[in-house]
């Protein structure tokens, strides 16, 4: 079918009003943070043919039996507040991309705990809206506050995250969805499956509902999402304990699992300190910590409660995690982790802007995943994080510029991920480590470049599996196994491979 | 400008959205989750994120200008929204300034006519009506007389009416002003930028910053909010530059001015862009509201996250329909709040709101309501 056909008939769907073919819109829909380089370019940029802005579930369902006949491309953005990947063209001026700025429903349900939304809302609409309400009860959100709640790859990341912080976060209290497939069929699962169907939360599993997080539209379109309400409550506290080793740290976290104390307790090795970058007052300052916590392997978690349960539950850790030899850490360094609680209070999630302040300081500076593997054994592992380290360490003392420079940092995420069978744009492998090396300006690059060299060295003399992003092929094979899985899925689903080609799936 | 350094500044923007709106309380519906005019279109390149993104593709040679690219930048109104709402939260991509340097460098072809009128705004009219002022003791400024001068800007600089009006609240405060009657200051104002003859503008400030030195001017009261922003912005002097309403709000706080109670109801204040947004002045007009006892209402979308009328960036005079639409929109808001009578400080505030207006709310210029309450009878005040 010709492009004007195609317009005329998606015109005929959604009003002419609602189908923009301009340049500027096209190359907006075309690029996001990561095209330029200057931003850490993981893809190039390919622009759409057309975007359409539906109204409603109906207006998407027609548009995807469009798309389905005639074996046209399907890209989705939800709220247009998305900073990373997902929602790109596999090609350039190809496909269709759905707009959902004309969807932004939000409906609470105080009888059921449940808020439900459409998919042009974003994460910071609802949570205002909910605060509000001050009803006590909150969901807890993950990914950027702007972040579009849906598509639905953008219920985002926070599984893993710390969870002890005022609203808490992370995509567990999602309970049901509406999704459109490629056939044009809907389904309904969970606490929308039915009207009044009980809304449980329950974490990734079996549930459909958790089938397309990470699929970036690849395996439908999200419409409506049901999220759980928890009781926000009266205090939180974290605590921050260092250990000598690796090894040291993942005992004493066996420990507090067993104990059920705290809550998103979790072991990050030297350079993992993550949440400080996230979520300190300024970039600055989670810069500087987490630079002067390079060496440290540490453990994380959260406590809420009362006041009183929030102090026992954190001295009976502290008690426990010292005989693992555990160093709590000083008060002041805590103390940082206030400008996450309030940031989390104020956007309910844990990836706010600041990061992106974090990961552009400057507008060429950026993130490179410097390097990555899956170990089969913990001393191959630690080895990996000792070495690793050694060869940054060893660059920053040759580029005292580099080193001195409040942005440079490198860091490293061990095991931080749960693997979701459609995962597309993501690459959180159980088992998996992830060297980031966040830059701040372009000066930086040959030294960037020297410690990548050293790191993929490594990689060779391990044998380790290699790892990577967006779309880098490798994503597609780290795990061939879940791949598969979700190839079969996809097939089911997605007969024609219309469903965003080239993001969460290799373009066939 | 370089296309690198549009580049640079265009690249800060990473695309959160998050300057687009906030919700301030219920989103009873989804027009009010918007607090960028632009976005009301809905359209995500009409966003500032859209509008940064434009700066990125004309600086990288990726985009060339067309009539469709000119029309989404002036959809624009320049409220500033975006630039403050990055530069309080987080990063701060400056949008105000990419903005700007988009309109001085799209083609000239491609700038609506009644865009490149704006630079006439520059002009000192031939029959200026300052000479109104003399009868409230307003004397002209001359070196070493007049520490405190009002500035004429192009709102007022033929409007005797208002000039009466003002005049008549300066003389009830006692103070000594003086005014460059004979031969005014150039009227500067916000247009120029909106126009993109920033280079003209910036000329024309210092200009008026060697007469104001020249006549030893400490202090210039200036009663536009579009004047009063460039001035504060683009002036290299030393003279503090304050708005009508700020010298109202001080003047109020003087036991020895009585005024009169002002029956006008339950009252909203649209603050203006370029008075809150641009210069900061969100206090003064509240100031006055609570000293002449007025039953105030906020709206939700008020204060530093105030919404636009909808005038700004020449989009009143090039794009009429965008700004009956975003008045439209205000005017809901307005509606919602139960306010019987609408204070503004801004006359493009006041017409294009006007151009909305219900029958059952009333429209008042701030400044007026302070005249009235001081015992003014005269025309701008009963209008």
């Amino acid at each position: 079918m010709k492009k004007e056909e195609i317009i005329k008939k998606l015109s005929k769907i959604v009003g002419s009003d609602w189908v923009r073919t301009d340049d500027l819109s096209r190359y907006h829909f075309g690029t996001d943070v990561l095209t330029h380089f200057g931003q850490g370019a993981i893809y190039p940029g390919n622009q759409p043919l057309v975007i359409v802005f539906p109204g409603s579930t109906k207006d998407v369902q027609q548009v995807i039996k469009l798309a389905h006949q005639n074996k046209i491309a399907l890209y989705a953005i939800g709220g247009g507040t998305v900073l990373l990947i997902g929602s790109i063209p596999g090609k350039a001026n190809f496909g269709i991309t759905f707009d959902f700025h004309r969807m932004q429903g939000v409906h609470i349900d105080e009888d059921r705990l449940v808020v439900r939304c459409q998919p042009g809302c974003t994460g910071l609409q609802v949570s205002q809206l909910i605060r509000d309400k001050n009803i006590g009860y909150r969901p807890y959100f993950g990914g950027s506050p702007g972040t579009s709640l849906f598509v639905p790859y953008q219920v985002f990341t926070g599984q893993n995250k710390m969870a002890g912080y005022l609203d808490g976060m992370g995509i567990n209290c999602v309970t049901g969805m509406e999704m459109v497939l490629a056939n044009g069929e809907i389904v309904r699962t969970g606490s929308m499956a039915q009207d009044g169907s009980p809304a449980w939360p329950h974490g990734p599993g079996p549930a459909m509902t958790y089938l397309p997080f990470f699929s970036n539209a690849g395996y439908g379109i999200v419409t409506q999402m049901e999220f759980r309400f928890f009781a926000t409550p009266p205090a939180v506290g974290s605590l921050w304990v260092g250990f000598k080793t690796l090894r040291d740290a993942c005992e004493a976290m066996n420990a507090i699992i067993r104990s059920e104390y705290a809550c998103g307790a979790t072991v990050m090795g030297p350079g993992c300190w993550t949440h400080a970058l996230y979520s300190s007052q300024h970039w600055q300052e989670g810069a500087h910590f987490v630079k002067a916590t390079q060496d440290i392997n540490l453990i994380g978690m959260g406590f809420r409660g009362t006041k009183a349960r929030v102090e026992y539950e954190r001295n009976a850790c502290i008690k426990m995690l010292k005989k693992y030899g555990g160093v709590p850490f000083p008060d002041w360094m805590v103390s940082i982790l206030n400008g996450h609680e309030a940031n989390a209070a104020g956007w309910q999630q844990c990836n706010s802007p600041k990061i992106c302040g974090t990961f552009n300081g400057k507008h060429d500076s950026g993130g490179i995943f410097v390097s990555g593997g899956v170990f089969d054994t913990m001393e191959k592992l630690e080895l990996f994080m000792k070495n690793g380290m050694d060869a940054y360490q060893s660059v920053c003392r040759e580029n005292p510029e580099f080193l001195n420079h409040p942005h440079p940092i490198i860091r490293l995420y061990a095991s931080c991920g749960q693997t979701y069978l459609s995962m597309g744009g993501h690459c959180n492998a159980a088992g998996e480590v992830i060297f980031v090396l966040d830059f701040a300006s372009r000066q930086f690059l040959p030294m960037i470049g020297k410690i990548k060299a050293m790191f993929q060295q490594m990689n060779e003399e391990y044998g380790m599996a290699p790892l990577g992003v967006g779309r880098d092929v490798r994503t597609w094979t780290e795990c061939p196994d879940h791949f598969s899985m979700a190839k079969i899925i996809k097939k089911a689903v997605d007969p024609t491979g219309i469903m965003a080609p080239g993001v969460a799936m290799p373009m066939e | 400008m370089t296309k690198d350094e549009l580049l640079e500044k265009a690249l800060c923007c990473n695309r959160c959205g998050t300057c687009r709106g906030v919700v301030q309380d219920e989103v009873p519906d989804v027009a009010f989750s918007t607090q960028c005019p632009c976005s009301m279109t809905l359209f995500g390149a009409y966003e500032p994120s859209g509008l940064m993104y434009l700066a990125r593709a004309i600086a990288q040679g990726d985009l060339k200008w067309n009539d469709d690219l000119a029309k989404i930048l002036y959809s624009c109104t320049m409220c500033g929204y975006c630039d403050d709402f990055c530069q309080r939260g987080y990063r701060h991509t400056p949008c105000k300034v990419i903005l700007e340097e988009l309109r001085v460098i799209i083609p000239e072809k491609l700038k609506p006519a009644a865009i490149k009128k704006q630079a006439g705004s520059l002009d000192v009219p031939r029959a200026t009506k300052l000479g109104v002022l003399t009868k409230y003791g307003i004397v002209e400024a001359s070196a070493g007389k007049s520490a405190v001068v009002l500035f004429g800007d192009n709102t007022i600089i033929s409007n005797a009416a208002k000039l009466e009006e003002i005049g008549f609240i300066i003389q009830k405060s006692g103070k000594k002003v003086g005014c460059f009657i004979s031969k005014p200051l150039p009227p500067v104002s916000a247009a120029l930028l909106s126009g993109g003859f920033r280079k003209e503008l910036e000329a024309a400030i210092a200009a008026i910053d060697t007469r104001l030195e020249a006549a030893g001017v400490k202090t210039v009261i200036v009663y536009n909010p579009e004047s009063l922003s460039v001035l504060k912005r683009f002036s290299r002097s030393n003279v503090e530059f304050i708005s009508i309403t700020r010298f109202c709000a001080d003047m109020l706080k003087s036991k020895k001015i009585k005024t009169k109670k002002v029956k006008i109801g339950k009252v909203t204040f649209q603050d203006p862009c370029h008075l809150g947004r641009y210069s900061k002045e969100y206090a003064a007009p509240r100031e006055i509201m609570q000293r002449l006892g007025l039953d105030v209402v906020e709206m939700w979308r008020t204060g530093y996250n105030s919404l636009c009328c909808g005038a700004g960036g020449g989009v009143n005079v090039n794009r009429p329909d965008l700004a009956k639409k975003y008045a439209d929109n205000r005017w809901q808001e307005i509606k919602a709040s139960g306010a019987q009578t609408l204070l503004t400080a801004c006359v493009f505030c006041n017409a294009n709101l006007r151009q909305a207006k219900p029958k059952n709310v009333a429209m008042v210029d701030i400044t007026s309501v302070v005249a009235q309450a001081l015992g003014y009878t005269g025309k701008e005040a009963r209008s």
